[in-house]
């Protein structure tokens, strides 16, 4: 199937084009809508996740250039390199030259998949797989989506094929006559058999002609990515170029459609900015809706990378007003002004998706890292440092949180378990601001402790306050998932990992408060616990998705087991480090 | 602290009698494309006014046959399910002269094969109209049909109304297809 695509591939014209004069940034390009993963979505946002899918890279300043380049000039797209294989042995499997960076193009990538073709037939049917044939299996992917771009529209691009009598040079110009040719060829196999030096000049073309439109066709077989042509006869239904032609659901509005596409990919070969322009507007018009815009301007304006710097900035100042207590304004307006953006960036993604903010892993992060920040503002006035711990903690957030997504789609569909507003609306976000005030509650407990290790005298009311808020939204929160438990799987309580995880917290957090209460911690056992808290909520949150275990399923994820572990590890000793320095200077203190 | 306690079974109580209240809520949300009005009840979806090159070599315009169930059909005399339901069609076009024009539109680039498969199948009715598009520009270039055969089934007041990909589940003349078709009258 590789090398009826590469077949395929280079009978696209190959004659000399003028340079690309077509600016596609700005034009109604980015806001075709394609259907991808369940939704409907501009093409600027489903150019954005194929990128970073394909080729592990996330696009500054968006993807719409890249993705035109492949669907309109393929032969150009598989000679740039795209791919990146760090990985030395992997590419010495596949035969790669050595080069810095190790960007490789769809060619050579091509070429070095080939004979191992069996290989990954084999290995995609295996569990326990080496970090090397993972990545081999995931380029494989990146190159199988590629080729599917790449052949999106090559039923409407210039051909290197000629047939005296048809309208043009592309697939469809010379459909017409394939079934005249197919049937000679027949003829003459029986009359002169295979062999071509038997054949005429003229035999010759015919069959040769027979071969490469049968070569077009059998390579567009299952291409269905690029949906962007809506079907007439079942509503709702999106297809992909090939896909309409082959499954019968062409009608007057897709032959309008992709007679504008063919416009689109002659403008952009002929470098004509004006012909473009129109026909990107003709197709995103009658299907655009303001939800699309919305998510465009989302994606260009990016809140959540904005929220990030300002939280970093809030944390340097923060840091800088131990010293300065004049700085603690500046970064107290840098905190809230990454809130508000933060929260205008959660508002976007609630009426883009239209359901409430918190569904999936990363989405958690997200809310996390705002409430962390929000909480910040408001108990941490006086407090440089837990503010700039804070701020830190949201910067951090939002950093790691795109290493989340695997498929590169930041706004993804819901699975169907989720799909009910009311639970997302209560359970999910109160949960998960519970998270983020366990979180809260353990940075000011570190701070505490660090604190009393300086020999400075602090109050444990900040670390207690947060911690009883953490424990009111951790206990309703889990009492609320019972309940939807109870709804949707017919039971209250499972002893899910993640039902145990949110127990656990609990459990942590009602320990520690009664061994306060009851006299049996002293501050210092007390704020250990409570900076215990932050292991606690890491496994309960992340660590129980490793599990690949319970009907959870949504936030199951791997690969991130050593950097969980290793944060267990040094927060433990961090916190005992603290603990042991606060008990020395108390001692000191006392003797 | 009573009043905290107030206030804690005041939150539980309020968000039992909130569930309660959505459990008898409609269904979820479980679409998250936005679904246009089918293709008969969308404004616009008028078949296009196709120009039409006759067999005896003149021209119409589909919107001709404007009043009447018009099923346009797009075949070859190559194409062996087109074949098997030609007689078909010629038997349906009798059963209903006034109501319905059959009009199908042959992608033959061998005119002499296209005669030889008319004569053979004989006399066709009066309400069985055949056009030939060679170079397809009203198959492929105005309704995009590659495959063959393709029939759309277009109302009275010319509003395509169904697509028939291949052959349909029973004959073009069967009792069911006759009452299908004057539906659309």
């Amino acid at each position: 199937m590789m090398r009826v695509s590469i077949v395929a591939l280079f009978m696209l014209l190959l004659s000399a084009l003028p340079a690309r004069a077509v600016e596609v940034r700005g034009t109604d390009f980015a806001v075709i809508p394609v259907l991808h993963e369940g939704r409907l979505k501009p093409m600027d946002s489903f150019a954005r996740a194929l990128h970073w899918r394909i080729t592990g890279r996330q696009a500054g300043g968006g993807a719409d250039p890249w993705l035109a380049e492949i669907l309109f000039d393929p032969l150009v797209a598989a000679e740039r390199p795209q791919f990146d294989v760090r990985n030395p042995e992997l590419a010495a499997m596949l035969a790669l030259p050595q080069r810095k960076p190790p960007r490789y193009s769809f060619a050579e990538i091509s070429e070095g998949l080939r004979p191992h073709a069996a290989t990954i037939g084999a290995l995609a049917r295996q569990d326990n797989l080496s970090k090397t044939q993972e990545q081999l299996l995931a380029l494989q992917q990146a190159v199988i989506d590629y080729t599917q771009l790449m052949r999106s529209f090559s039923m409407s691009l210039p051909l290197a094929v000629v047939w005296p009598g048809a309208q043009g040079n592309t697939y469809l110009d010379m459909l017409p006559h394939a079934q005249a040719a197919r049937d000679k060829t027949a003829r003459l196999a029986r009359a002169k058999g295979s062999d071509l030096t038997k054949y005429t000049d003229e035999e010759r073309a015919t069959a040769a002609f027979s071969f490469q439109m049968d070569v077009i066709r059998e390579a567009a077989d299952g291409n269905g990515l690029l949906r962007v042509i809506p079907s007439s006869w079942e509503p709702g239904l999106w297809l992909s170029p090939w896909a309409v032609l082959q499954s019968g659901q062409g009608s007057p509005e897709s032959a309008q459609a992709m007679a504008q596409w063919q416009a689109m990919a002659r403008a952009w070969l002929d470098g004509d900015q004006g012909a473009f322009d129109r026909a990107a507007t003709a197709l995103s018009a009658p299907h655009v809706t303001p939800r699309m815009v919305m998510e465009r301007a989302y994606n260009v304006f990016s809140p959540l990378t904005l929220a990030l710097g300002l939280y970093g900035m809030a944390a340097i100042m923060a840091l800088l007003a131990a010293r300065r207590p004049r700085w603690m304004m500046a970064a107290m307006i840098a905190a809230g002004a990454g809130v508000a953006v933060h929260a205008v960036g959660m508002g976007l993604r609630i009426y883009i998706l239209e359901r409430p903010p918190v569904g999936t892993l990363y989405e958690s992060v997200l809310f996390v890292a705002l409430v962390a920040v929000a909480t910040a503002l408001i108990a941490a006035r006086r407090q440089p440092a837990l503010m700039a711990a804070a701020a830190a903690s949201g910067a951090g957030l939002l950093f790691a949180a795109p290493l989340l997504i695997r498929s590169g789609d930041a706004l993804p569909v819901l699975v169907a378990v989720l799909n009910t507003n009311f639970w997302l609306a209560t359970h999910v976000i109160i949960i998960t601001a519970g998270y983020a005030f366990s979180m809260m509650c353990a940075i000011a407990a570190h701070i505490w402790l660090g604190a009393r290790a300086m020999g400075h005298a602090q109050s444990i009311l900040p670390m207690h306050r947060l911690g009883l808020l953490a424990l009111l939204f951790t206990t309703v929160g889990t009492i609320l998932g019972g309940i939807w438990a109870d709804q949707s799987w017919g039971r209250f309580w499972g002893w899910d990992p993640k039902e145990n995880g949110a127990l656990l917290i609990v459990l942590w957090l009602v320990w520690a408060m009664h061994g306060r209460r009851a006299a049996l911690l002293s501050p210092a056992l007390y704020a250990v616990t409570l900076a215990g808290t932050s292991i606690i909520v890491a496994l309960a949150w992340f660590g129980v998705n490793l599990l690949n275990v319970g009907l959870h399923s949504y936030g199951f994820t791997s690969g991130i087991a050593a950097a969980l572990s290793a944060f267990c590890g040094i927060e433990a000793m961090v916190i005992g480090a603290l603990y042991y320095a606060a008990r020395r200077r108390e001692a000191a203190h006392e003797a | 602290m009573k009043l905290n306690i107030a206030l804690a079974a005041g939150a539980v109580l309020l968000t039992v009698a909130a569930t309660m209240m959505m459990d008898g809520a409609g269904p979820p949300k479980i679409q998250s494309v936005p679904a246009p009005a089918p293709a008969y009840e969308r404004a616009g979806q008028v078949a296009p006014d196709a120009p039409l090159t006759l067999r005896d070599g003149s021209t119409a315009q589909l919107h001709d046959y404007k009043g009447r169930v018009v099923i346009l059909n797009f075949w070859a005399s190559w194409c062996v399910p087109c074949v098997v339901e030609y007689p078909q069609m010629l038997r349906l076009a009798a059963a209903m002269p006034d109501e319905l024009v059959i009009v199908a539109v042959s992608v033959d680039e061998d005119s002499k094969a296209l005669d030889r498969f008319l004569a053979k199948n004989g006399p066709r009715p009066a309400n069985v109209i055949i056009a030939t598009d060679p170079e397809r520009k009203v198959t492929q270039g105005l309704f995009q049909t590659v495959q063959y055969p393709e029939s759309y089934l277009i109302d009275s007041a010319m509003v395509l109304r169904e697509k028939v990909v291949g052959t349909p589940p029973y004959a073009w003349d069967d009792a069911a297809m006759i009452a299908r078709l004057k539906a659309l009258r």
